[in-house]
């Protein structure tokens, strides 16, 4: 009997996760497969009708806007990149004791609720607000000009939301990397430039890729940033306000629930295209 | 009431109001601006009534923020004094539920019982006027019996009964009503604003409001056409989808907005919008008071959500007692001065008025300036009501499916 | 022929914050040379070897590479490659990219750097090695790899930085010898950072004593284990035995010493004065243990004493010898006669000890008390 529970207790041991993935992903997603195949509605009731068609449907009505939010967020993962990057570096590498305090700052903004934030912003970013009304005023600025409810808008938003996301994981990368390696790479002349390229950037490569996929997951499903800095404009609409508003609005849960099977089977497919592009040992090593 | 946002944003939104900035004004203006709430208390009351072996309260469904509240008592919601005086008068006890959003969702929930023919959870239910017509067609309301409400026949205004949902008033009474027309800064615009068309001017190219509340855009653009919104078919629609989504398009609307449009007008972000009069009477007290409100002269909908007793309801004389209490002039004046919405209850106007003069005979010129403000916003005027249609009915849920799916191309200019 | 001077320090200090980890220190290294520096963690050693790689800058004083002062360059214009302690190996990339690294960033035809590769980890005796990443290596592989890696660029110095650290006991002789035989085979100048004196021992041809950022004695093994000049130096290399006396005399090539009871040693002259307070020096595997009071002394160095222990370990047996005046003395008897434990002498047994005057050594100056080093922080030095 013993031998019997040994050899079975690596998978009991996978028991909790597998149950918590069942359960909370699983379930669900067939639970939003079965919903987008019923018609109806919700007064009458959904019927499972099968209805298949609905797929094509929404991949007419809504294919534009999935291609927007793709590249939104990935406009926004580059973004958080470049930003995150040289803040991450120059917090592991010259942080020194004011490593924690400086890591607090760059988390700080979430001790505030997510959408307080993005208000705030909207009030900051107004046309006549603080920035561009002072511009306005000083005559930097056509009167005409306006920033929110643009695309630009929405990405500044998402950037500045989900920069953290960035930048923690980055940071825990750089820190790892042993200074002896890069002093390795000098000795071996490679000049600065070619010592953080070869060295130091690919071995913060599995942060590099935690952040992207940190970053570009929530944003690509993200509807707050569109609603509030972008003001629900037509011009910015991402798929995440699509799918509120068909459930909250206009109560047609099976479009709903097929542009969120989409969404998330979609996020999926590409997020395993890029693992497999640039390999998942780049997660764990 | 008008089918309202609900998006997660204004419940977090409402959640931190509701904690910190809880006050009169901010009260009315967020209680004018539509009602948020969470789903998932619904069913709460439901497994707590199937628990309860005998019944002690009558169950009432209201929208969000559509009553008075006890300001001292806040954040604490259930401290209702004017429905506390009518449970003090009566000693019938109201157990006052938040639970409905949306028309549509709420009646999903209690359709299987009607369908089946058992009681539902609830004594009293507060519709919109067209769910009212689709509840009362299917025989899922109790008729009202109107020898027990003699203040409503004594007090309900005109324009607050025989309405086409319930010509009769057989199953329904007002609660309160509204209109939503436009709201514009004159001189951001440079001229006068008197038709929703004017919205579509190029010079406010980015810089028009529009709502995200499909039944309100799509009467206004109806209106505009010379369409009845009321009686309007799909093919209708589809004309006032076109007219929207090319504007869409062109880039005309900054934004569909739900609650958010208010601060967006009064920051001058917008030069117009879409917007809800008693919003724009705050506005012009509290933050901007260059917006003007003004009915679009094509027609502009007008909204109003009911009292009802759902069939089979365990307490119906207990809420016959409710409705009648209601038009109280005394309590609808309690209720007006705090939610701002259209009362159906005559002489309220008045009586705020009045109260704005005693304030000012006691020196108190802030509270007095408000009141005096508020009071002629708590009824219709004749023009009003002349310029305004009731919503689209759309009984048949295919129908309400087109035309959300049609406007749902408006709003991402996807089309 | 004058010997081609390869690294030359001159005058070099290095200071962190108010801490001196290296202090007004001059140094030659000859080319081809395997110089080590010696000395306990914190001695600036390390530093020493950093500064000469480019990783720090002196406070103060130049260094040079050959003729060349390189005091201001970073590492990669310096004609130097450094074995770094853990060898920081790169992880992400294999063997065959580890040791090309150099190469590549030099530009060097793919082609030669093939061959140069192979050649290089045949020297290391790593071929077939190539493809492997270092996680997939044993820690004498790794130190293999980061050898070949640096030696690959035919560096003119090799700095190796505590490089055996890591290895077990077995390993690190075997690599000991590896390395040795290596340098002889390249003929490129090793400076050698290490805080083991056997290690230092085995491979030097020179090595520099430190203790508190300065050099405390340079010299080959044999100097320095015979002849050293400090008590720190003595004690540091080996167990030694000090007694404290006072210089009575010249005597030719040899001095004599009075210790406090009377006893007169004799020791090699060179570089004694001619009177003051010493210290007299003597190793434990060169004193003679016989049982009995001291006989004829025909030139040999004698004191009496008792034992107070002894310990049998099978090669030599371990006597500890307490002279009349107090001094305690050890003794490592080779066991050419005895047979076992049973015939080692026994404790509070009187005992006299000779050596030759030849085998003693002489520290100038008064006894000073060092209870031991005085451990300098020293910022980039990690003794593992």
């Amino acid at each position: 009997m013993p031998r019997t529970r040994r050899r079975l207790t690596p998978y009991l041991l996978l028991l909790p996760g597998t149950a918590w993935l069942v359960l909370f992903f699983a379930v669900p997603m067939g639970y939003m497969l079965v919903m987008s195949l019923q018609q109806g509605s919700l007064s009458e009731g959904y019927h499972l009708t099968w209805n298949w068609g609905i797929y094509p449907d929404i991949a007419v009505k809504y294919g534009n806007l999935f291609l927007r939010s793709v590249s939104f967020a990935l406009a926004t993962t580059v973004l958080t990149l470049a930003i995150g990057y040289p803040m991450a570096y120059t917090i592991a590498f010259y942080g020194g004791r004011l490593k924690n305090a400086l890591l607090l700052v760059v988390i700080m903004p979430f001790f505030v609720s997510f959408v307080i934030r993005t208000l705030n912003w909207r009030m900051v970013l107004s046309d006549n607000g603080l920035v561009f009304g002072t511009l306005k005023d000083a005559g930097l600025l056509d009167q005409s000009f306006r920033f929110l409810a643009t695309p630009a808008s929405v990405i500044f938003g998402l950037t500045y939301n989900f920069l953290p996301f960035m930048v923690l994981p980055l940071f825990v990368a750089l820190e790892k990397i042993d200074r002896r390696m890069i002093e390795a790479a000098a000795d071996l002349y490679a000049s600065r430039a070619q010592a953080f390229w070869r060295i130091t950037f690919q071995l913060s490569l599995p942060g590099v890729v935690a952040g992207s996929l940190l970053t570009f997951i929530p944003a690509v499903g993200d509807f707050i940033n569109a609603d509030i800095i972008g003001a629900r404009s037509p011009d910015v609409a991402m798929i995440g306000n699509v799918i509120q508003r068909l459930f909250l609005n206009s109560n047609d849960f099976p479009a709903a629930a097929a542009l969120g099977f989409v969404l998330v089977a979609g996020t999926m497919l590409l997020v395993g295209v890029y693992t497999r592009i640039v390999g998942t040992d780049r997660l764990t090593s | 009431m008008s089918d309202p946002e609900r998006s997660q944003i204004e419940l977090a939104i409402d959640q931190v109001f509701r904690r910190e900035l809880i006050s009169r004004r901010t009260l009315l203006r967020r209680g004018a601006k539509g009602g948020l709430a969470v789903g998932a208390m619904l069913t709460l009351p439901s497994l707590l009534a199937a628990c309860a072996p005998a019944k002690t309260q009558l169950e009432w469904a209201n929208w969000p923020l559509y009553i008075d509240i006890d300001e001292t008592a806040a954040p604490d919601p259930t401290k209702y004094p004017t429905l506390n005086a009518f449970i003090k008068q009566t000693g019938i006890k109201v157990h006052y539920v938040e639970s409905i959003n949306d028309n549509e969702e709420f009646y999903g929930t209690i359709r299987p019982d009607l369908a089946a023919g058992n009681p539902t959870d609830w004594d009293v239910i507060s519709p919109t006027s067209w769910m009212v017509k689709k509840m009362a067609d299917l025989g899922y309301l109790e008729e009202i019996d109107h020898s027990k409400l003699p203040l409503w026949t004594a007090n309900c205004a005109d324009y607050a009964k025989g309405l086409w949902f319930d010509a009769d008033n057989k199953y329904s009474v007002w609660w309160q009503g509204g209109i939503t027309g436009l709201g514009y800064d004159p001189n951001l615009t440079g001229r006068e604003i008197t038709s929703f068309d004017d919205l579509f001017d190029p010079k406010f190219k980015g810089r028009v409001g529009g709502f995200s509340d499909m039944r309100d855009m799509m009467t206004l653009t109806l209106a505009t056409l010379g369409i009845n919104p009321t009686t309007a078919t799909v093919a209708d629609a589809g004309k006032a989808r076109d007219k929207l989504l090319a504007a869409a398009q062109a880039g005309q609307f900054r934004g569909f907005y739900g609650n958010e449009y208010y601060d967006s007008l009064a920051a001058g972000d917008l030069v117009a919008s879409v917007a809800w009069s008693g919003d724009i009477t705050q506005m012009q007290l509290n933050d901007n008071d260059k917006v003007q409100f003004v009915v679009p002269k094509d027609g502009a909908p007008r909204w109003n959500d009911n009292l009802c007793i759902p069939k089979k309801a365990a307490w119906v004389d207990q809420a016959h007692k409710l409705f009648n209490y209601w038009y109280d002039p005394v309590a609808a004046t309690t209720l007006s001065e705090y939610i701002g919405y259209f009362t159906p209850v005559k002489g309220v106007s008045e009586r705020i008025k009045a109260d704005a003069d005693s304030y000012r005979a006691n020196g108190d010129t802030e509270d007095a300036d408000y009141y005096d403000a508020v009071a002629p916003t708590v009824a219709p005027t004749a023009d009003d009501l002349a310029k305004t249609f009731d919503y689209p009915t759309l009984e048949n849920p295919a129908d309400e499916k087109a035309w959300n799916d049609m406007f749902n191309e408006v709003v991402t200019a996807q089309g | 022929m004058p010997p081609q001077i390869d690294v030359r320090l001159d005058r070099v200090t290095k200071r962190f914050h108010e801490v001196v980890a290296v202090d007004d220190l001059s140094l030659e290294i000859q080319r081809g040379e395997f110089f080590s520096m010696l000395g306990p963690s914190g001695c600036g050693k390390t530093t020493t070897l950093r500064m000469i790689g480019g990783f720090e800058e002196p406070s103060e004083g130049a260094i040079y590479l050959g003729e060349t002062d390189v005091t201001g360059l970073p590492p990669f214009k310096r004609d130097v490659n450094t074995v770094f302690q853990n060898y920081a190996l790169f992880p992400h990339l294999t063997v065959f990219e580890n040791v090309a690294f150099g190469l590549r960033r030099r530009k060097v035809a793919t082609d030669q750097i093939a061959s140069e590769v192979t050649a290089m980890l045949e020297l290391v005796e790593l071929p077939g090695y190539e493809a492997r990443k270092p996680s997939q290596l044993s820690g004498g592989q790794q130190q293999r790899v980061a050898l070949a890696r640096a030696l690959i660029n035919h560096p003119r110095v090799l700095l190796l930085d505590e490089p055996l650290g890591a290895l077990d006991l077995k390993l690190r002789k075997q690599m000991q010898l590896e390395l040795k035989r290596i340098q002889t085979e390249v003929g490129i100048t090793f400076i050698y950072v290490t805080h083991d004196q056997e290690e230092a021992m085995t491979m030097s041809d020179r090595i520099a004593v430190m203790r508190a950022g300065r050099i405390e004695q340079l010299g080959n093994p044999e100097e320095l284990y015979e002849r050293p000049t400090t008590p720190f130096v003595a004690g540091f290399l080996g167990v030694s035995n000090l007694l404290e006396g006072e210089v009575a005399g010249h005597d030719g090539a040899l001095v004599s010493i009075r210790l406090r009871d009377g006893t007169v040693l004799r020791a090699p002259a060179d570089g004694v004065a001619a009177s003051g307070p010493v210290r007299v020096g003597v190793r434990p595997e060169k004193l003679r243990v016989e049982a009995g009071e001291a006989g004829p002394s025909d030139g040999l160095n004698a004191l009496a004493g008792v034992v107070l222990d002894a310990s049998y370990i099978g090669v030599s047996t371990q006597y500890v010898i307490q002279t009349a005046d107090g001094h305690r003395l050890t003794v490592y008897a080779q066991n050419l006669d005895t047979a076992g434990a049973s015939e080692a002498m026994a404790g509070g047994q009187r005992v006299h000890l000779t050596w030759k005057p030849q085998h003693t050594f002489v520290i100038s100056g008064p006894a000073e008390h060092v209870a031991g080093d005085p451990h300098l922080p020293e910022e980039g030095e990690t003794d593992v």
